[in-house]
């Protein structure tokens, strides 16, 4: 059994070490020293731009309690955005450049369209209605007013007999 | 392929467009304004019609009594 790893022990050869060349050597403590002071003078005197104020990150307990949503810059620009930009040039231009609607968008405008138009008609029908209302209410207003005017006379008629010096 | 592309349709006379949607808000304000009025009329209304209910009430209440007199002059 053991004449197995005999064999292999045989078979290993150990690969020499590499030639010395050329290698580059370790710089002494002053050269580094030297670099290190050369290198900070050099980032020193670059123009760097200033970093953005970033928000304080939250705290991990946080982070799974908030709900996070698209970022607001990314939605898409609609005719309410553009139109709450018109102002000045931009109004004009928008005014005079040819406007397209999404198709969807434009199907759900003609039906508000028609909502409101049968809205339009049902509120006519009601004005229609009330005027009627108020025909009538006028129309027994004056019958009311000539049955006080009768009632006045009647009064007076009986105030005449009652109090009559005979 | 075709159906997920979005299709737009041309707005011929935006401008005019938005001028009668500014008009058109002009109107709804005017016919509020309107309701509003009508519905302090009304008010007024049924404040008149009460009190001529009541009015009305207290004549009925004197005529009975005219005539419960007439009609019964012994017990006066």
């Amino acid at each position: 059994m053991f004449d197995l790893f005999k064999k292999k022990k045989s078979k290993i050869s150990i690969v020499p070490p590499p030639p010395p060349g050329n290698l580059p050597s370790f710089p002494s403590p002053e050269e580094l020293d030297d670099f290190i002071r050369k290198d900070k003078s050099d980032t020193d005197s670059m123009d760097l731009p200033e970093l953005p104020d970033l928000p304080e990150p939250p705290l991990p307990g946080v982070i799974s309690n908030m709900k996070f949503a698209p970022p607001k810059s990314t939605s898409p620009r609609s005719m309410s955005t553009l139109k709450s930009r018109s102002t000045g040039n931009f109004s004009e231009e928008i005014r005079t450049r040819p406007v397209f609607l999404k198709a969807d968008l434009f199907q759900a405008v003609l039906n508000d369209i028609g909502n409101v138009r049968t809205r339009l008609e049902k509120s006519n029908r009601m004005i229609a209605r009330l005027e009627e209302v108020h025909d009538n209410q006028n129309h027994l207003l004056h019958n009311w007013q000539s049955t006080l005017k009768d009632f006045h006379e009647k009064l007076l008629f009986v105030d005449s007999i009652l109090f009559k010096k005979g | 392929m075709m159906d997920d592309m979005p299709v737009f349709v041309k707005v011929e006379d935006y401008k005019d467009a938005l001028d009668v949607m500014n008009m058109i808000r002009l109107k709804i304000e005017d016919a509020k304004k309107t309701l509003e009025k009508i519905q302090e009329l009304k008010s007024e209304e049924d404040t008149e019609l009460e009190l001529w209910h009541t009015t009305l009430e207290e004549v009925e209440r004197k005529v009975e009594f005219i005539d419960k007199t007439l009609s019964e002059p012994g017990s006066m």
